[in-house]
Formats: C-alpha cells, structure tokens, sequence
C-alpha cells in the first residue's frame, strides 16, 4: 500500500517493506534533498496506533544513537510517521565480512549499553526496547546505531504489552508474557555480545564470556541488574586490558582451580605460592573457597601470623577472618586464588591454572574458552600418556604434574613446571 | 644474637599455641569476683575470637534471669536442642539461661561453649564444676580484694583446676600478690575496645583464656 498524497513533500527512493495496510519507504525530502525513512500504516489497521506510540516514546530519549523522528502525521486514511535514515551495514552484514577484534568487541559492546542506557534513562519513565537483534543495530563510524522501535513500550506499560520479540535474542519472560522491565534489554544485550564474540579475536576470552553468562542467566533474579553494571563491567575489562602491560606484577592475580575435588587443587596452589617466594616474587595464598589456612594456622606449629598473614617458610597465606576481627589492608603482591573448584571465582584472576585428574572416574569437563592464552592445564595424579591424549584432544599443551614424595617441601620438578608456565607470563 | 633479630623481625603470634589449643578445653566460664568488671564484655571476645579468628563452632551461655544483650544480638533467631538461642556473627547465643537448661546444653553442644557466669551460688557451681577452664576476673585493689578472697573460698573443692585469674589492673605487684597468695596464674586482664571487633595483637591474650 503506497500512500497517497506525500508526492508534494516526498519522492518515494525505494520501497523497502509494503503490505495491504502498511509501507516502509526510502524517500527522498524535496526540500533539502536528504533520505528519510517514511512509515505508513492504514488507520483501520489494528497496529496503526503503534507508529504514533513509536513517536511518543522516542520523544524523551536524548541519544544521538537513535534515528531522529522529523514528523508524525494522522490523515484521514493513513497515520505517517517519517525518520532519519540510519545508513550504514547491519551488524549481522558487517560480520559477515569482518572479524572483530578484542578492542572493537568491547567498544561495541559499550555503545550498545550506552544507547540502551538512553532508553532505560528515558526522562518520563524506562522504556523497554524489547527488539535487539543484529538486523536492528546499525554500525556507523565505529558505533552503534539502533533502529526499528516498533514492539518498545514503556515499563509501565509493558505488563499489559503482548508479548513479542525474535526467538533466540529475546529475554525467555518476554516470550512468555512473563513480567518485563530493563532486564530483559539485558538479556538481549548479552546476546549480541555473545554473537560478537563469537565472531571476533576474543572468542576464547574467559572474561568476556563471564560477564556474557551473567547478562544472559534465564533466572531474570540471578542475571546483571542494570545496564549500568553491564557497562560498568565491560569498562573495567577495557581498563584492565588497556593496563595490562602497565600493570605491575604486585597486582596480578593467578587462580589454581580444579575440575573436580581432590585432584590436588590446594598442594599446587600452596606450592606455587611456595616457589615464587622463592624465587623473589612477594607471593600470597588465598582460598575463597575452603578454611584451608585455619587448617593450616592449626596444624602447623611453626608458623607466625601477623597482620593477617600466615608465615611459614617460604608460604605466606592471607588469613580469612570472620566479621568479629578487624580487617587488614590486603598486602600487596602477586595473589595466589585457591578458588579450588569455583570456576567463577577464577575467571576473576589473570591467570587460570586449571588441575584436572585424567582419572575415568572423575569429571574431566573443560570450559569452551580453555584456549584463552592465559589459562594453563595442569594433569594431576595423571599419567603422562592421558595429559598428551587431553593435550591432542583439546588441542592445547598439558603440563603434566609430577608425583610427589612429600608435601612438605617444593621439589626440582615442580619447580621446573612452575618456571615453565610462568615463563609465558612475562608480567610475572 | 641471631635469635634476638629474629624475635624482633616476627612479633607475631605463633601458631604452636593454636596447635595446643585444639581440642583440650571446649567448656570456658567466666566469673568476676566484684560486680561491673566487665565478665559479659571478656566473654564476648572469647566467643568472637574463637568463631571469628579460628573459624570454630560456638555456643555462649548467659546465665541469669535477664540479658542486656538480647537487642544487640537477639535478631536471628536459632533453635538449639531445646532452647532459643539467637545467631550474631557467627555466634549463637542463649541469652538469661537457666541453669537446667545451660547443663542440659553444655551436655549435649558440640563445639566451644562460653558461659558467662554472673555470679557464684550454689546453683551456679554446678555449671563451674563442669567448665575445663574457668577465668576468674577480680582485681587485687586493697577496696576490692575481700571480694577476690571470698570467691576463692566459696569456690574451694569445687574441682575445678584449670583457673586463669584476670587482674583489672595491670599492676605487676597485685598480681603477684594474688599468685603467692592463691598458687594460681594470674595475668592483666587485657583491653580490648570492642569485642565485635577484635584486633589481632589481642589473640595472645585470648588463647591464655582458652588454654
């Protein structure tokens, strides 16, 4: 259905979309020569309110991320709606050709919250985009662009909206007519990071993908509050990236965790620990897991604790005290996380050396971004034969750890592990 | 002089003490000899240091027919065997207990229990007799002293032999006079500001408690 009477104003370009009762054209405004986007939709058609609503809700949003609306207009038979025209791929064409880098990821990543935080800041009240999708975000010098606000409704509304959205890049209560509000921007959000992280450098980076598994969590309660967060979250990842060479080694973090229990997590946390005080490094123990060091504090009597700190030998492990005894100001240097089968944990460290077991009866499942260059696999109680048949299968050097006469001290091999994983890690 | 250098590089606390600790005393009352010196504030250390510092499982025992405590730490409520007790950091406390019912808990807890006994009476000793540690807090001033003397002699055959005397002064004389006098130890009894948050230069004292 193409409207009548814009021929005055309006040279029709292109028709991009057209039904019996409704129209998306690319047209051209005589008056200045400029492309502009027209809307129309049929006044006894059900949804014809919609692009009058569309106009109201982009009214309050103040973001240059989101297309201009020059006029609206309600005739006797039509109901017009006429925007910017957004140039530029979509996200979906611009990956097609391109892979992304870490940077651009995040960049992105970081426009996307940006324009989805004008929506959720909205000056009357939140409104809810409820449409992300790679066909809706137009890339433009560098950053993104959102189009298409047909489905968004404000939060007040959006208890009584019916419930629409694209499977897959759709929140899974916005599908089911379940309660909505900004989280479920969210989810989307975390969709298309996800997307582009699959098609970028950063695949394998396990710190995105964290912060990917929080946005996307099905549990709307246990999923990233705001947008705010989210962005808060991918600045810091930039922050930390940005000032990685900067980054002094007293600040590092190397997480030792497990794939299941009992294959040795702790002996090779406190042995790391170990060998790099020995070899000058300032290096603590800390387990966020267990009471390894109130183990430690009562087994051990030739210790020292002082400042919060547990001294023996070459170990010094950070006490976890409860609430009733005054904190102390974390020493600095290099920390050494016994996060001791929490992967979460570890994917809060620089670092990651994961200890499996390559016994059959125990849990051998590695996560999907095990090929991050920064996390090391280490084959505990484990023949050498299965660390190279795990290293041929995952496609990734398994270091095999040796068979321990005494746990009392470091010996030679160990230390040569140690010294051949750490070598890779230059900041160390 | 190797020795004297080493001492003064790690004025800590050493751990061998802790390694004694475990599992010798689980039962530890507190009794002051005079009123207002400070028994329910020393116990609260003891219980916070025990959870907090050596992550144990802690029970602490008020006796008496009424607690001031009760709308500091009474907002979670527990239930332990038979009776009400209230979780606060870590401890759970069973605030103006019985004596009954405190036997009755002492009996069957598992983990350290701190009783803070108020006063000595004949019901109360009941409770004494089945602490492994008892510290006693007095003070040796002339105007207090009878007050000390009193609760030893109310106290004899009791058989408790595990005592720890805690002089509200510092003064080395007074607690030498009491040592000579009862053939007990006796130390300072030490300050700490806020028992709900125990420095860690406090723990040497505390673990004297417990020992």
């Amino acid at each position: 259905m193409i409207p009548h009477g814009i021929e005055d104003e309006y040279d029709i370009v292109q028709i991009l979309q057209e039904t019996a009762a409704t129209a998306v054209l690319l047209v051209n405004y005589k008056k200045i020569g400029a492309l502009r986007i027209l809307k129309a939709i049929h006044r006894a058609h059900p949804n014809a309110p919609n692009i009058l609503s569309e106009a109201h809700l982009l009214q309050g949003i103040k973001s240059s991320q989101i297309p201009t609306i020059y006029s609206v207009e309600d005739t006797a038979e039509m109901n017009y709606l006429v925007e910017e025209f957004v140039e530029g791929p979509t996200l979906r064409e611009y990956l097609l050709e391109t892979k992304l880098s870490k940077e651009e990821l995040i960049q992105l990543s970081i426009s996307l919250c940006d324009v989805m935080e004008a929506l959720h800041m909205a000056k009357d009240e939140p409104v809810i985009y409820r449409d992300l999708k790679p066909e809706h975000i137009i890339l433009q010098e560098g950053r993104i662009r959102l189009i298409d606000f047909g489905i968004s409704v404000k939060k007040s509304k959006a208890a009584k909206a019916v419930p629409l959205g694209t499977k897959k890049w759709a929140a899974p209560e916005q599908l089911i007519g379940g309660i909505i509000d900004e989280r479920c921007d969210i989810y989307s959000v975390g969709k298309i990071i996800e997307y582009m992280q699959i098609n970028s450098y950063g695949k394998d980076d396990y710190k995105i993908r964290k912060i990917v598994n929080r946005a996307t969590m099905p549990d709307i309660e246990k999923r990233t509050s705001s947008i705010k967060e989210l962005k808060h979250q991918l600045y810091e990842l930039n922050n930390s990236n940005d000032n990685e060479n900067g980054k002094g080694n007293l600040e590092k973090k190397i997480a030792v965790v497990g794939t299941d229990h009992a294959v040795g997590t702790t002996l090779i946390a406190i042995n790391m620990c170990r060998y790099l005080n020995k070899i000058g490094k300032k290096a603590y123990y800390r387990d966020v897991e267990g009471d390894c060091i109130h183990k430690l504090m009562s087994n051990l009597e030739d210790a020292v604790i002082k400042e919060g700190i547990l001294y023996h030998k070459k170990f010094k492990g950070i006490i976890n005290y409860g609430d009733a005894v005054e904190p102390h100001i974390p020493p600095k240097g290099l920390k050494i996380i016994d996060c001791g089968t929490n992967i979460d944990k570890a994917t809060d460290c620089d670092v990651i050396i994961m200890v499996i077991n390559l016994s059959p009866w125990k849990n051998q499942n590695l996560p999907t971004w095990i090929n991050d260059k920064s996390i090391y696999i280490l084959g505990n109680l484990s023949s050498k034969l299965d660390c190279i048949k795990l290293a041929k299968r995952i496609k990734k050097q398994v270091y095999k750890y040796p068979q321990l006469q005494s746990v009392k001290r470091l010996n030679k091999e160990e230390e040569r592990i140690f010294s051949t994983i750490l070598q890779n890690e230059k900041d160390i | 002089m190797k020795r004297i250098f080493k001492l003064k590089h790690w004025d800590g606390i050493s751990t061998k003490e802790i390694k004694n600790l475990k599992n010798k005393t689980k039962t530890i009352g507190i009794i002051g000899a005079s009123r207002k010196l400070g028994v329910t504030h020393v116990s609260i250390c003891l219980a916070n240091f025990l959870h907090s510092a050596l992550k144990e499982k802690v029970l602490y025992i008020e006796l008496g027919n009424e607690s001031s405590l009760f709308g500091f730490v009474g907002q979670t409520r527990v239930q332990i065997e038979d009776s009400v007790g209230f979780m606060y950091k870590g401890v759970i406390y069973v605030l103006a207990c019985e004596i009954k019912e405190a036997v009755k808990l002492i009996d069957s807890y598992k983990g350290y229990i701190v009783i803070d006994v108020t006063n000595i009476s004949e019901e109360t000793k009941v409770i004494l007799n089945r602490c492994e540690k008892l510290n006693v807090i007095g003070s040796m001033k002339p105007w207090c002293k009878a007050d000390v003397y009193n609760l030893f002699n109310l106290m004899k055959g009791g058989g408790i032999k595990n005592t720890l005397f805690l002089n509200k002064s510092q003064e080395k004389n007074e607690i030498t006079e009491f040592i000579r006098a009862f053939k007990i130890p006796g130390v300072a009894l030490p300050i700490i500001d806020n028992p709900f948050s125990i420095k860690e230069k406090d723990f040497a004292s505390l673990i004297k408690m417990i020992m």
